[in-house]
């Protein structure tokens, strides 16, 4: 039995895998919210170059992969396959366990896998410069040693509260030669303006995404970049299920589940797109999205759907779990809708073709735990959800008595993420609901901080 | 013992309370409840503490997807170069 399952350098896929040229009903073009209109590839040109709009559109079933970029992805990639045999023996159960290490990355997830192709893609338009934002730094220290690799110039607009609290992900960023500043920053129109509303703004995504657009379309030879939910990116992610499938090729096994977190879709996607194209064409097997319950964009299970979204292609939620009667209407409207997942996963979702699951906070920290108590790597937080699926599912075998081949993606290393790891052994995270009287206590807390 | 803390899905990393009910034009953020609601009474606070105007501006409006805000953010700059 092998436990680590290596892909020679000369093996490595030379094509990505589109699945828009094999998914049984396509993903509806995006709308422009102001015009209701679709949004057309020129719409795009200002953001993106072209190069990566045509592949954005692409109906093409194989995208060859440049030997520039195979040349970067030669770095760190092919990454190993292993079997987690630690945690099968832990579990005590009869299924056998893969998972895709993405961790060993140069940034330390899989996020790499688009950010290379996109800063070549860039390149080669005649690009110097690129902006982005970043929540936590994990897309835009991918990004900053793509562009590094590639003599591209980068600007990365980090939400302040991250910026201030992670300096390891910006000093990542500027090892790499980018620059990282955060968001509200000075440097915009839209940065500026909650800037004079409050001077110490923690920032959010959508600020920060809005900083880097404006600066994109504002500055000379500039592009944007965005490291998830487009559909470019999840064809560059492609790589990582397309190498599984020789790896596991070559041990004769052929996985019954294939299991991703899903956040905006593109590490999941990555893993699952060329399992999917199997099962459209036959295959019996079963492919799992497992996102957090706390803003979960595709579950079902105990809530029902609804679609915000006139082109109906992102299932979003109705909290109906909370009570019509306790909820008041403009919550129970929207409450615990998210709208992050990316289009082609969902209308997967919609044909059946994906399941999905959700997972609290909680359940998968303890995963988390488990797959570093036994396998010895950390995860990252995200990944911890597809832990979580996978010992459930693993669990399940053992119900039933079934070998089933479970193959997982583990897209990246938690050591930067300690911090949340020491939240969870020290029992910050439990699922707690306060009595009252503490409720009265947290609020007389609150009042210290500003309102509206 | 109870704390203000939780690990932000959208951001990747742990934020209080506080970030939580202000990152929104100072309003709170529109997954709060999802997240919160194992934790405390979340809908009583926001009930007790934000207007009905305030949490339609919240949670009302369907959120836009990426595509769509990057559009409308483009579409945005093109009239400020005008």
């Amino acid at each position: 039995m092998k436990r680590r399952i290596d892909l020679n350098e000369k093996d490595i896929p030379k094509q990505w895998y589109n699945i828009q040229a094999d998914m049984p009903k396509p993903v509806p073009p995006p709308l422009n919210p102001a015009t209701g209109q679709p949004i057309t590839p020129d719409m795009l040109a200002p953001v993106f170059p072209m190069n990566l709009i045509e592949q954005e559109v692409s109906t093409e079933r194989w995208i060859n992969i440049p030997d520039e970029v195979l040349e970067k992805y030669l770095i760190w990639r092919p990454t190993p396959l292993y079997r987690a045999t630690f945690l099968e023996k832990y579990l005590g159960t009869p299924a056998r366990i893969y998972f895709k290490n993405e961790g060993v990355s140069p940034a330390g997830s899989h996020k790499p896998n688009t950010a290379v192709a996109q800063a070549y893609y860039n390149k080669i338009f005649g690009i110097k410069r690129i902006a982005t934002e970043t929540g936590a730094g994990q897309w835009g220290s991918a990004l900053a040693f793509a562009c590094n690799q590639f003599g591209l110039e980068l600007k990365v607009y980090m939400v302040r509260i991250s910026f201030n609290q992670k300096p390891y992900r910006k000093l990542m960023m500027e090892t790499w030669g980018a620059k990282c500043v955060p968001s509200p920053s000075p440097d915009t129109n839209a940065g500026r303006k909650f800037l004079a509303q409050n001077p110490e703004h923690p920032g959010s995504l959508g600020i920060a995404i809005s900083e880097a657009i404006e600066d994109a379309v504002t500055t000379k030879d500039s592009r944007y970049s965005l490291g998830s939910v487009l559909n470019h990116v999840l064809l560059h992610q492609t790589i990582i299920g397309l190498e599984a499938q020789k790896q596991l090729e070559a041990i004769g096994e052929y996985p019954d589940i294939v299991i991703g977190c899903a956040g905006g879709g593109s590490n999941f996607a990555g893993i699952a797109l060329p399992f999917i194209r199997d099962k459209i064409h036959g295959k019996n097997i079963h492919v799992i999205a497992a996102e957090p319950s706390s803003c979960p964009s595709m579950t079902k299970g105990t809530y029902n759907y609804d679609f915000g979204d006139t082109a109906e292609t992102t299932p979003l939620l109705a909290m109906h779990t909370l009570g019509h009667n306790f909820v008041p209407a403009p919550i129970h409207a929207g409450g615990l809708r998210y709208h992050g997942m990316a289009p082609i996963v969902s209308r997967l979702v919609m044909d059946k073709l994906i399941e999905p699951r959700a997972y609290s906070q909680l359940e998968t920290f303890a995963a988390g735990v488990t797959f570093a108590r036994t396998e010895g790597f950390i995860p990252a937080p995200e990944t911890n959800h597809a832990i979580a699926c996978t010992i459930e599912e693993a669990k399940k075998a053992k119900e039933e008595g079934k070998e089933k081949v479970i193959l997982m993606n583990w897209s990246g290393h938690g050591i930067i993420d300690l911090a949340a790891y020491d939240a969870y052994l020290s029992g910050k995270l439990d699922d707690y609901v306060l009595p009252d009287n503490e409720i009265q206590g947290l609020l007389k807390e609150l009042e210290k901080y500003p309102r509206p | 013992m109870f704390s203000l803390e939780i690990y932000c899905p959208q951001l990747g990393m742990l934020v209080e309370f506080s970030y939580c009910i202000s990152m929104n034009e100072n309003l709170p953020c529109r997954i709060i409840v999802g997240c919160w609601r194992n934790r405390m009474d979340i809908i009583k606070y926001l009930k007790e503490n934000y207007t009905d105007e305030d949490l339609k501006k919240i949670f009302e409006s369907p959120p836009k997807n990426r595509l769509q805000r990057i559009v409308e953010t483009i579409e945005k700059e093109k009239k400020t170069e005008e």
